[in-house]
């Protein structure tokens, strides 16, 4: 017997919980390189209080490491900003391209643990008017499913339509030797994704042929 | 006391063995689980640092397949959870491993680095 579905909210707070979990174990790791290669440089500087040669191009490396976590650290945060940021309004004028790359950040860490790369074809603005947040659950969620189906060394491209009504989306899963998993049947949505996928008023549709989902808005004008 | 560190972190776990190194402890440093299994197959090594979460093999399986070949092989854990508290929550088959959250004190490592040479010489 199926578990029962949970409700939105709770799937909602889940993803929002995941992310989050996974943004703050990178800047663990950033702020433990950071830490290290600190650590290293005074242990340095105390060996050559004793005496021994300080080479100033070892200096110069421990400090451009440094200062590329920093960075790396700069650089998610504005990320988790915006990620915070999408839940703001129930609906906003949402660039669809963004949206993809907003995605492939989030689902990052995942599909690294699994070696598989993440891409997001970018095209022309598409605007579309949409709850942000959502959108990013349902992306997370498609993309989770097909995670096993693109195995160790593929990847899971997702792209948009040209533009012309009905604006659609795809999230679809490459092998590593760059074809559509073969021999697998269609991925059962859970009831939160269907769940999900209605209120935002998007079809969801396994497409056998492209070898992954595709995301339909009903009834939208860009 | 040779240890084996395992982070696919380059940047962390490079640094991490060299200061190792300058304390006495003999390193190597791999940033895969596989390339952990490679070294093994060349060196022992009486000490693993392991990852809890990396690409491809994570750090707890990663350990059992060390043990297979170096049974008597200590463990000490690395984890970029938010405290140990919240890590004890979903490591349940740690036995008598030590782990640490991240960012290391590079003291608390040594001092269990020694805690486990001394068992063993015990």
């Amino acid at each position: 017997m199926n578990p029962a579905p949970r409700s939105l909210t709770m799937d909602a707070l889940q993803f929002s919980g995941t992310v989050t979990a996974a943004f703050s174990h990178d800047f663990k790791n950033t702020l433990a390189i950071i830490k290290e290669n600190t650590g290293l440089l005074v242990d340095l500087l105390a060996m050559a209080e004793k005496g021994r040669p300080l080479d100033p191009q070892r200096l110069a490396t421990l400090a451009e490491r440094i200062g590329r976590q920093v960075q790396r650290a700069d650089r998610m945060t504005a990320e988790l900003n915006r990620f915070a940021h999408s839940a703001d309004l129930p609906e906003a004028q949402t660039d669809l391209g963004a949206m993809l790359e907003m995605a492939v950040v989030l689902s990052a860490r995942p599909a690294n643990l699994k070696r598989v790369g993440l891409e997001a074809v970018t095209a022309p603005p598409l605007w579309i008017a949409t709850f942000p947040f959502g959108l990013q659950q349902l992306l997370y969620r498609c993309i989770a499913l097909l995670l096993d189906r693109a195995g160790s060394g593929g990847r899971i491209v997702l792209e948009a339509d040209d533009g012309r009504p009905p604006v659609a989306l795809r999230v679809i899963a490459r092998t590593a030797e760059d074809r559509i998993p073969a021999g697998e049947t269609a991925p059962t949505p859970t009831p939160e994704m269907t769940g999900l996928a209605h209120a935002l008023q998007i079809r969801l549709d396994w497409d056998a042929a492209a070898g992954g989902w595709r995301l339909t808005w009903r009834d939208v004008e860009t | 006391m040779r240890v084996l560190l395992v982070d696919d972190e380059r940047e962390l776990i490079s640094a991490l063995a060299e200061r190792l190194e300058m304390r006495g402890i003999q390193t190597r440093w791999v940033t895969s689980g596989r390339q952990a299994i490679e070294a093994m197959a060349q060196d022992c090594f009486d000490l693993a640092v392991l990852d809890v979460r990396m690409p491809g093999m994570g750090g707890l399986e990663l350990k059992h397949r060390l043990a297979q070949s170096c049974p008597r092989m200590k463990f000490i854990f690395l984890t970029a959870y938010g405290s140990e508290q919240a890590f004890d929550s979903v490591a349940t088959d740690m036995g008598d491993d030590f782990y640490l959250v991240k960012p290391v004190d590079i003291q608390e490592l040594m001092a269990k680095i020694n805690l486990l040479a001394g068992k063993e010489d015990a």
